[in-house]
């Protein structure tokens, strides 16, 4: 998704008809058992639905001898002679009707699982995969939740409907069609009366579903905002504490819970309408059917009407008519149901229309024998159109490049240190050495070569990236630390000889100290279900991780930002030993960070202000020593200035 | 079967209820259904009363069949003298018809009547225990948040609230019209043909039986599928939290080989549960059927050459069509059992959910807590020992010092050391529980450290004063500046809705958020929070100070305050602070030692005891466990002792 329509819905898919969009794309490989599947239905459609014609049929032949006993095909020798006979043949054929049924309906069933659920798989992995590469722009602009909601809610809402909703209304249509050929077959002019009611409950049942659907789309809007009241309220609970708001938010709770139950109330006025009423429309037709089918089984066809009626075909008629109105029913929650798919399909399908804004270049080239020296040269960078107003960093002035004109090289080995206050586009410019996003003008060069130029893979390979969120993967911090490594190694993470070379990177991270000491030393689990770390130790095992990559050239985006001091001081201590023979870039707000870099890099409004090592910076009595003014607390002998521009930024920031 | 005895909210016999306490479902009803046990009653009456006109339909059909098509018996009805029906079949007929549309629309009426009802009546409920729930919830001791996030907390608020409806809908009136259908029905049966009706019986039995069987059978395969759907969902959700991990390793196709097995292992789990209930729905059904072959054959048997086995009397095609039409709606009912029995155990589950948060501990004012009204603002701790209710170590020992009004005391120490508890006791967000023998868990080797100890404003125990008064003469803002939905001046004005513009323009300007706020689209209207406009970590920070300086408190309380914003923005902070802490009496707890370097005196905290204390200069000069810390501070990394370094990683492990 570039630019314009960053409106309401921003996963639009042109699609006019985006589940059968869906369907056609992913559908094919399993089309074969969707069309057995139907296809046995079809077949069975008349057969399963007859035993009350049978049943119509034993009333009057075998109870009262209206009818001769005949059957069809069968040679009239066969036919049995006495009422018990055939009554056991009848009665035996609805058996064998009702066994052959069930096994049919197991195949069918067993046909259609296997295609709603392979394809809600090939859905779901689809969906991830299109996801997770899309570049990082559309992670910054889109809250992980909100990713979520796309891979989850409507990957079930399709899988919902694929496997229940179109049973269903499969059911519903072929139990309405195999009733009324069969009602048709058995005297259709008797079958008009009988089915006389169905359009009216059809009609009902679809007017219904209009409300039905605005109205629990109403539930579903204040229950959330109920959620929300009590997130809120749950969330806030030292402050509601602080200041004795209690009774403040039951009050609150009180009238969100309210609403919902005002809108509750809607709905189960609208139920307390909807279901008597369809059971009384079914009762209508089942009146009307024994009221006017007794007539004309006792005195011949009223009116304009000629075929005769006997008393089994009406058992028949009635059985019939007392089971239509269920699958009727059912119309408003598939309606509601496809409604529902088809937005999700919409989001699906859309989320791949995202744009791409990094692409590897067809002749891209691998980045092999990397030494590590860094060029900016003449960088310039403005954050796309639709992300300015959420990306992180972006600079003071909301409307220009982030970063501009930005010249500074890193000799292979250095360690340069990046710093500059909020905003400045500090973390902006790694991340163009990695490529999350490309430069507008100028270019990165590593090695000479330009970013542009090289494989993402290569590329990402020889820089090591550590950001201000250490992310841990749920797993064992063996599997944590072996991230990444090639899939040979990943399998074999298991064995020993690994755990020496995780080990080492731990040790080297200054994380082996505290490692040894959880219950299961490397192989303790981390994240959701696992040991909770600090800031600190994940950072440190992130850190590790990206030893064992060994990458030519390290990158800290705000790495101990998160971080107590104390802290702090370890890891810091940690990547001394980290930095020692590899080209480093630490971005950093806190000053202490980088203080003993090589090299200090001041950025200020995305431009390059001041270079050079920590006492020389000082000695300059420019912007890198007000901010140290400010790391060291002499908050009251700052020049007023300095304050002025501050606030102003703080204030321009998020407007 | 277990579901009749829930209609007047029983515990069903033998689901191992303790004896100590109510059943949480009979709790439930009793503590919060009382208002409304009217409608509660009448709702399930007239679901009830509704299945016999409804059961009634058939019978009349039956009955229709015999007197006036085939003349094979009698015109008959329940409960009425034969000697008042009348003899004319068309006169037969019309009152069959009369009846049969008198029964349609008592259904209609009766249905909607007790839809309203009981839907009136769930939904009066559930307001009642979702507010009082919560009511009980918000006053619980911070020790309850301490240990649950908010996803549980919000789970039994919501999720299990939500319940309660399927509990009074799906599990009682379900439950009891199920028990109606077939008393019902099998009336009609006795009624018709005694005998049959006896032999048929079993078929009901065998069909719950079944289901139930079943239901047990296939519930561990819907419960795989959960389970695998939630490690589905937290491999997804982890991954898209983890992208720029992934990225920056370049391990899309690794990643999608783990999403597409954990995806497998949904799918494979999913037809599991579908082949089990594939395989299993044709054998139930294929016997209910053979349940109404039976009763075909036999009943045929019977209308064609008399009663076989053992049967006497005679039956006619008229009852039979009522019993092959009855053994079916028996069979929908008894499937219907197992779901309600599910129903009702999840139903039971949140009631004992919600149970067991309500019957948490609150903290209770004193029976004769007064009112602390117009403090100087002197606080003193004396001997404190704390030790949270959750642990077994105690978090603060002996803290002793005085706070002057209008004093400045900064807080700092190493990340644990039990800064902010210090101050989370002066608010009463924990009590001290001083009688160290009424504490029974505790062995006499811990007594030493059983929580002892005074904190007193203005002289007086902080437990002698009501939780209101006490909070209201204190000004807190924590770390996490948290803005409740809503404009920026209902945030302003959170403690004292009452407050007018003036007084909310007052405290923004003292707390350096004028500026900024009157530059947003809507001034103070603007709204802020989830869907309003984003303010940053200062902005916001500089909202909760206002609201906190509206009451004028006489005691302000910076919890790390300051901690999650940037160093330029802390400066903005630190400046408004100076004026508001001029005079009052103000604790900032801080980590950054920057900004408690102008304090009139700094507490070193270290390991629940306090180590140090001073003003900066002095902590300096004494060259102790603070200025380490402030070594940290200036980037001195190289400077420090080895043995601070150690301390840190030893404490880190532990």
């Amino acid at each position: 998704m570039s630019g314009a329509d960053a409106g309401a819905d921003p996963y639009r898919a042109d699609a006019r008809w985006p589940v059968l969009a869906l369907l056609r794309e992913y559908g094919r490989p399993h089309l074969p058992y969707a069309l057995a599947g139907l296809t046995v239905r079809l077949l069975w459609m008349l057969p399963g639905h007859a035993s009350p014609v049978i049943v119509g049929y034993l009333f009057d032949t075998v109870f009262s001898d209206t009818t001769p006993f005949t059957l069809p095909v069968v040679s009239p020798g066969l036919v049995p002679e006495t009422q018990l006979g055939q009554l056991y043949l009848l009665v035996g054929l609805i058996l064998a009707i009702s066994v052959v049924g069930q096994a049919v309906e197991w195949i069918r069933s067993l046909l259609w699982g296997v295609f709603a659920y392979r394809l809600q798989h090939d859905v779901r992995v689809d969906a991830y995969d299109t996801v997770q590469r899309l570049e990082m722009e559309f992670f910054d602009d889109h809250q992980t939740g909100e990713v979520m909601s796309i891979l989850n809610n409507d990957v079930d809402a399709m899988e919902r409907f694929f496997t229940d909703t179109i049973d269903d209304a499969l059911t519903v249509v072929t139990r309405l069609t195999a009733y009324a050929v069969l009602m048709a077959l058995l005297n259709w002019q008797f079958a008009l009366v009988a089915l006389a009611v169905t359009p009216v409950i059809v009609v009902a049942n679809y007017v219904f579903s209009q409300y039905i659907g605005e109205i629990y789309g109403r539930v579903r809007r204040v229950q959330g905002e109920l959620n929300a009241q009590l997130r809120a309220s749950i969330s806030g609970i030292s402050v509601v504490k602080a200041y004795t708001a209690e009774p403040h938010e039951r009050e609150r709770v009180e009238r969100s819970s309210r609403n919902v139950v005002d809108a509750f109330l809607d709905a189960i006025d609208l139920g307390s309408y909807h279901y008597p009423m369809m059971r009384f429309l079914t009762g209508v037709a089942v009146a009307l059917t024994f009221g006017v089918g007794a007539v004309w089984v006792v005195e011949g066809p009223p009116g304009p009407f000629t075929e005769p009626l006997t008393t089994g075909a009406l058992v028949t008629y009635l059985i019939y008519v007392q089971h239509l109105s269920w699958p009727l029913q059912d119309v408003a929650s598939v309606v509601e149901s496809y409604s529902s798919a088809d937005a999700s399909a919409q989001r699906l399908l859309g989320v791949r229309t995202a744009a791409q804004s990094v692409e590897e270049r067809d002749d891209a080239t691998e980045l092999t024998d990397v030494r590590g020296r860094v060029e900016y040269d003449a960088v310039t960078f403005a954050y796309p159109e639709s992300e300015r107003d959420d990306a992180p960093d972006t600079g003071g002035t909301a409307d220009g490049p982030v970063v501009e004109d930005a010249t500074f090289d890193v000799e292979p080995g250095e360690t340069v240190g990046i710093v500059g206050p909020t905003g400045a586009g500090k973390s902006t410019l790694l991340k163009l050495l990695v490529r999350f996003y490309d430069v507008d003008e100028g270019a990165v060069r590593i090695d000479g070569h330009d970013v542009r130029d090289l494989t993402l893979e290569s590329l990402r390979g020889a820089v090591g990236f550590i950001s201000q969120d250490p992310f841990l993967f749920s797993g064992t911090i063996r599997e944590n630390v072996a991230y990444g490594t090639s899939e040979v190694a990943r399998r074999d993470a298991s064995a020993d000889a690994d755990g020496d070379a995780v080990r080492a990177a731990l040790e080297r991270a200054e994380a082996d100290t505290f490692v040894e000491g959880l219950a299961d030393g490397i192989d303790t689990t981390v994240g959701e279900r696992g040991v909770k770390l600090s800031g600190g130790q994940r950072q440190r095992i992130c850190l590790a991780r990206v030893m064992l990559h060994d990458p030519a050239i390290l990158v800290l985006d705000e790495a101990t930002s998160h971080v107590d001091n104390e802290t702090e001081a370890l890891i810091q201590r940690s990547i001394e030993s980290v930095v020692a023979d590899r080209t480093t870039l630490v971005v950093a707000h806190r000053l202490s960070t980088v203080k003993d870099a090589d090299r200090i890099v001041v950025v200020d409004d995305g431009e390059v202000v001041e270079q050079g090592a920590h006492e020389e910076l000082l000695d300059r009595d420019g912007l890198y020593a007000t901010l140290w003014q400010v790391q060291v607390g002499d908050v009251q002998s700052l020049p007023q200035s300095f304050v002025d521009r501050i606030e102003r930024r703080a204030d321009a920031l998020d407007d | 079967m277990g579901v009749n005895a829930d209609g007047s909210g029983e515990p069903v016999p033998g689901d191992g209820a303790g004896d100590d306490s109510r059943h949480p479902v009979v709790w439930l009803f009793d503590e919060y259904a009382r208002p409304y046990w009217k409608s509660f009653a009448g709702g399930l009456a007239l679901s009830t009363t509704e299945q016999f006109p409804s059961r009634l339909q058939t019978v009349l059909i039956g009955v229709a069949i015999d007197a006036v098509l085939l003349g094979s018996g009698p015109f008959r009805l329940p409960l009425v003298p034969d000697s008042w029906l009348p003899t004319g079949q068309s006169a037969q007929l019309r009152l069959a018809l009369v009846l049969l549309f008198g029964s349609f629309a008592a259904v209609a009426v009766l249905n909607f009547t007790s839809r309203r009802v009981l839907g009136r009546f769930a939904q009066a409920f559930q307001h009642e225990v979702r507010t009082e729930v919560f009511d009980t919830v918000q006053r619980l001791e911070m020790d309850y948040f301490d240990q649950h996030d908010t996803g549980e907390v919000m789970s039994v608020l919501n999720d299990d609230v939500q319940e309660l409806q399927s509990l009074v809908g799906g599990v009682l009136a379900r439950g009891l019209s199920l028990v109606t259908v077939a008393v019902a029905s099998y009336a009609y049966l006795l009624w018709l043909n005694w005998q049959l009706a006896v032999v048929l019986s079993f078929v009901p039995v065998v069909l719950f039986g079944m289901s139930y069987g079943f239901s047990r059978w296939i519930e561990p395969k819907q419960l795989a599928v959960r389970e695998r759907v939630g490690d589905l969902n937290s491999r997804l959700n982890n991954n898209i939290d983890g992208v720029s991990v992934i990225k920056a390793f370049g391990t899309e196709s690794t990643e999608r080989e783990r999403v597409r097995s954990a995806s497998r292992d949904h799918r494979d789990a999913q037809w599991d549960a579908h082949w089990a209930s594939a395989a299993m729905d044709p054998v139930t059904r294929t016997v209910s059927q053979l349940a109404r072959v039976v009763t075909l054959v036999l009943g045929g048997v019977w209308v064609l050459s008399g009663p076989p086995l053992f049967f006497t009397g005679t039956l006619t095609p008229g009852a039979l069509y009522v019993f092959f039409r009855y053994v079916g709606s028996l069979m929908v009912a008894m499937q219907g059992v197992a779901e309600v029995v599910d129903a009702y155990q999840t139903g039971k589950a949140a009631a004992t959910r919600l149970q067991g948060v309500v019957e948490h501990d609150t903290v209770v004012d004193h029976p004769d807590a007064r009112e602390l009204t117009d403090p100087d603002g002197a606080v003193s701790y004396d001997d404190v020992t704390f030790t949270y209710p959750s642990r077994d170590e105690p978090t603060l020992s002996n803290v002793s010092f005085e706070a002057d009004p209008g004093e400045t005391v900064g807080i700092v120490g190493p990340t644990g050391a039990g800064k902010s508890t210090v101050l989370k006791l002066l608010l009463r967000y924990y009590d001290v529980r001083e009688s160290a023998d009424s504490r029974a868990h505790q062995d006499a080797s811990s007594s030493e450290n059983a929580d002892r100890g005074t904190i007193s404003v203005d002289g007086t125990d902080v437990r002698d004063v009501t939780v209101e008064s006490l909070r209201g003469a204190i000004g807190y803002v924590s770390q996490d500046p948290f803005l409740f939905y809503g404009t920026v001046r209902e945030n302003v004005a959170y403690a004292r809705p009452e407050a007018d513009d003036e007084a909310v323009v007052e405290a923004a300007k003292l707390a350096g958020a004028h500026e900024f706020v009157a530059d947003l689209p809507d001034g103070y209207d603007t709204t802020v929070g989830e869907r309003g406009v984003k303010l940053s970590g200062g902005q916001r920070q500089r909202i909760a100070i206002a609201r906190a300086i509206l009451r004028d408190p006489a005691i302000l309380v910076l919890d790390e305050a300051t901690s999650h914003v940037d160093n330029e923005t802390e400066v903005l902070i630190q400046r408004t602070l100076d004026e508001l802490a001029a005079d009052r009496t103000t604790f900032v707890v801080a980590h950054r030692l920057s900004t408690v370097r102008d304090a009139d005196r700094i507490l070193v905290v270290d390991d629940g005891e306090i180590a140090e204390r001073g003003t900066h200069d002095e902590l300096l000069d004494r060259d102790g466990l603070y200025a380490n810390l402030w070594h940290v501070q200036v980037g001195d990394v190289t400077a420090l002792p080895d043995a601070f370094l150690e301390r840190v990683r030893r404490e880190e492990s532990a």
